[in-house]
């Protein structure tokens, strides 16, 4: 049976400590404390991506959260109603381009795509919608 | 908590930066900060002690991968130590093993710029 959370907050920094609690908190004694962590890291990239893209800067608006555990897979969805932003349309760099450059950024995107096994961009009327899905792995501490 | 650094000097000029707390985009500026104080100083040989750090976001990695090449190219390093298990784990899901060295204890860290 799925078992599903809420959560709707301000889109400011100080309150990424509070979203990564909320959903160690809703994740835990259902999944595996690894992918636990994996997805912890996913919904902190979106969500310092829309405090830090998604909004104008004097602009506090709100990201909503809805995490769903299911029979085979998490799925997170990311609601935001800043500019479009679309992070899967961001280029992504190796480890070498980007030490070679000294590139600070960027890394977000990749760790999202390196972790989910699907990832899907939405944007309703006024609205950002993302979804991410990572399966179940059979092993409790099968490696990635 | 958020994060907090403690600045040690150990034998041969490594600097050890202890971390405590979460380095995310609210935070990463005090590492790099710290990063960018040491490098204008010249000292390049660099410990970063993250037993205390709970998360590492990408904006933690960037500082790090930011300053790696500048240190390099002073003669120095950047070296992790003691990262907890979750932590860990995304360095090397990413495979930042692959270009940043990293030790279980503070002192291999340390012991390895003699090397």
């Amino acid at each position: 049976m799925e078992k599903q959370f809420c959560i709707e907050l301000a889109a400011e920094s100080k309150n990424l400590m509070a979203i990564r609690r909320f959903f160690l908190a809703t994740a835990k004694d259902i999944i595996p404390a690894d992918d636990a962590g994996y997805l912890e890291v996913c919904l902190n990239e979106v969500c310092e991506n829309i405090i830090r893209h998604g909004y104008e800067i004097k602009e506090h608006g709100k990201i909503n959260i809805k995490v769903q555990f299911g029979k085979k897979d998490t799925r997170i969805t990311v609601i935001d109603w800043g500019k479009p932003f679309d992070p899967l349309s961001y280029e992504t760099m190796s480890n070498e381009e980007l030490v070679k450059k000294g590139i600070k950024g960027k890394l977000g995107i990749r760790t999202i795509k390196k972790i989910c096994d699907k990832i899907y961009y939405e944007r309703l009327k006024n609205k950002n919608k993302l979804v991410m899905i990572r399966k179940h792995r059979k092993e409790k501490n099968r490696p990635v | 908590m958020s994060l907090t650094v403690n600045e040690k000097i150990a034998d041969g000029n490594v600097y050890i930066l202890e971390m405590k707390g979460f380095i995310d985009t609210s935070t990463a500026s005090v590492l790099e900060d710290e990063l960018k104080k040491l490098f204008l100083e010249r000292k390049t040989k660099v410990v970063i002690d993250l037993a205390g750090t709970e998360f590492v976001s990408s904006s933690g990695w960037g500082a790090i991968v930011g300053y790696l090449k500048k240190m390099q190219q002073g003669n120095g390093d950047i070296k992790l130590a003691a990262m907890v298990g979750k932590v860990e784990k995304v360095f090397k899901l990413m495979e930042f093993d692959s270009f940043i060295e990293s030790y279980a204890a503070v002192d291999q860290a340390v012991q390895s710029f003699k090397a």
